[in-house]
């Protein structure tokens, strides 16, 4: 055996891979690097080794090795070619709204006659309405087995359901709401009210919620946005920037004393702040297409740019510079508006959908966009009358488009 | 009437940089770096240090470096050799300030112990290691846990072919002599 051998057989018990989490933290590299610049240190020994380096080995270097395999980003759907606008039914009922949908555009859930004295809820299964409950209830979310969430008005508090097979079945935990679904049957919200309420999570409709963990000086008002597919919960919240006054000289308060952030709290139970590029606020607004979408505050057209975070590796992209009026969607109350023409982002896409004529001839021509199917093949939303008349009823309108 | 929207390529940041601009193309190509190569990176500090909170200090002591030198470097031919260069840098001197007297005994350990015998050798042989001078540690660890060749390894640590045989002749010598001829790990003999 040679020495080569012998070293070879000897070290061989150090080999393998480190076990444990990494514990690196890249943007603080760059903010130290950034400061090293700045001192120039840039000319220390380091460099001297370096040009020692290349001048007595300049020749035996190996061929450059310059690949940077980038991160596995999520391929966003194709912006489809062409949509259709339909009509949903309404069971009858004079007027009726989506407010969500699930990953694959099969499930929509809504409410009718919402402004009424006999509100319900309406689930929808591949365009026919298949639950009809005469209940004062919010729906906010439906996931893949056709299992819907929401809160339920009893005796002027609120209450987190589950709505399944057209029955309501209420969540423990107290007064609350129910916000988000995945298809896994997880489900986020709040438990409390007001001041006191706090981001929640229910492993299953009869586990106890988790409570978001103190962290991060999150405030318990924080507000819960949505939850991925892997289980990932996006919390919205705001805090107090250090040394700005919270009222400005005209006596009212001053929005720039707040900085809005953006939390994401994993299955592990552990959360961390997302922090923006380029110190911009990122107000969550949903998850779509294996992204979490976002913006400054209030997330909505014309208040900055529009940016995505993919939680699994780390990457930000910037979808606008500037929020167009399309509509991020979503189970998020947060970021939606009414427009005239309706449109949604897909992927880094916009796509403009066809107004539903029969909601313009009843006057119900304004449009919110509230749902889209993961391959943006099955878009819905609600036709309102809240720009020409608002006393027009609420028309559930579905997009069936095409590549 | 749809209509698509096909915008540019979207700035992109790998990953999230508080301090990054996105359209920071010199940003950008350090991320995508870095990212890339985080892994080996992490690899490597470890075999030379043999624990893992020290050798995510010297990752992160080697990335910090990179970004400050990055505008400067980053068109270097072989990154790869100048970062490897600046780690194994970062460990020798972490070696001269004593780094396991302060950190060695501080942390629980954090896996669970493998297979005994494995687990044995492995205490053995890294304590064993850690009497060899530090800059024969390095050129072993890169020569025959890296699989480095002997070129490599002289580009990285800024010398001649024959001062990496001679200092890996020396090491050899050297875990001889601590460990015995006898005492092969794994029973080996």
């Amino acid at each position: 055996m040679n020495d080569d051998e012998y070293a070879a057989l000897m070290l061989r018990p150090l080999a393998g891979e480190p076990a444990g989490p990494p514990g690196i933290d890249v943007p603080k590299a760059m903010r130290d690097g950034r400061r090293l610049r700045s001192r120039r240190w840039w000319t220390g020994s380091l460099g001297t080794l370096l040009v020692t380096g290349l001048i007595t080995g300049g020749v035996l270097l190996a061929p450059g090795r310059h690949e940077t395999p980038l991160p596995d980003l999520p391929p966003d759907p194709a912006v489809p070619a062409a949509c259709t606008a339909g009509r949903l039914p309404a069971a009858g009922h004079r007027s009726a709204e989506v407010k969500a949908g699930d990953s694959t555009g099969r499930w929509l859930i809504g409410t009718s006659d919402a402004l009424s004295k006999k509100p319900g809820v309406l689930v929808w299964h591949d365009g026919k309405v298949v639950a009809d409950r005469p209940v004062q209830a919010d729906v906010w979310d439906i996931n893949a087995s056709g299992v819907g969430v929401g809160s339920r008005r009893i005796n002027g508090k609120d209450y987190p359901y589950v709505i399944r097979d057209g029955r309501l079945i209420r969540l423990p935990g107290g007064i609350g709401d129910a916000a988000a679904i995945n298809d896994a049957g997880v489900i986020v919200g709040t438990i409390g009210q007001n001041d006191q309420a706090r981001p929640a999570r229910w492993r299953t409709p009869d586990s106890p919620p988790e409570l978001l963990p103190a962290a991060l000086g999150i405030p318990g008002t924080a507000t819960m946005i949505d939850i991925a597919p892997d289980g990932t919960a996006a919390v919205a919240a705001s805090s107090l920037r250090p040394g700005i006054p919270t009222t400005g000289e005209n006596g009212r308060p001053n929005p720039d004393a707040w900085r809005h952030f953006t939390a994401l709290w994993t299955p592990d139970g552990k959360v961390r702040a997302l922090e923006a590029p380029g110190d911009t606020d990122f107000h969550a607004v949903g998850f779509a297409y294996g992204w979490l979408y976002g913006g400054g505050f209030p997330p909505v057209p014309g208040q900055g740019p529009l940016l995505r975070y993919h939680p699994d590796t780390g990457t930000w992209q910037q979808v606008a510079p500037a929020h167009r009026k399309a509509q991020v969607t979503g189970p998020s109350r947060w970021g939606k508006f009414i427009a005239d023409v309706p449109a949604i982002y897909v992927g880094t896409g916009v796509l403009e959908l066809p107004k539903e004529m029969d909601a313009v001839r009843r006057g119900s021509g304004d449009f919110l966009v509230e749902t889209a199917s993961d391959n943006a093949h099955v878009v819905a939303g609600t036709g309102v009358g809240v720009n020409s008349d608002p006393t027009k009823p609420f028309q559930p309108i579905i997009w069936t488009c095409h590549d | 009437m749809t209509s698509r929207d096909n915008p540019t390529e979207p700035a992109t940041v790998y990953p999230g940089d508080r301090g990054a601009t996105m359209d920071d193309d010199t940003d950008a190509d350090y991320l995508a770096y870095v990212y890339g190569r985080l892994k080996a990176l992490r690899r490597v500090a470890w075999l030379l240090s043999g624990d893992e909170h020290q050798a995510d200090d010297l990752v992160q002591e080697t990335i910090t470096k990179l970004y400050a030198r990055w505008p400067r470097i980053s068109a270097v031919e072989n990154i790869d050799a100048y970062v490897h260069t600046m780690m194994v840098r970062a460990f020798l001197d972490e070696k001269r300030r004593g780094w396991w007297k302060v950190r060695l005994f501080g942390a629980p350990p954090e896996r669970p112990a493998t297979v005994a015998g494995q687990a044995e050798d492995r205490t053995l042989v890294r304590a064993a290691l850690a009497k060899v001078p530090p800059r024969q540690q390095a050129v072993l660890v890169l020569r025959f846990l890296c699989d480095l060749p002997v070129a490599e390894v002289a580009v990285i640590l800024g010398c001649s072919e024959g001062t990496v045989k001679s200092q890996t002749s020396h090491g050899i010598t050297a875990l001889r002599k601590i460990l015995g001829d006898s005492s092969m790990p794994g029973g080996a003999r």
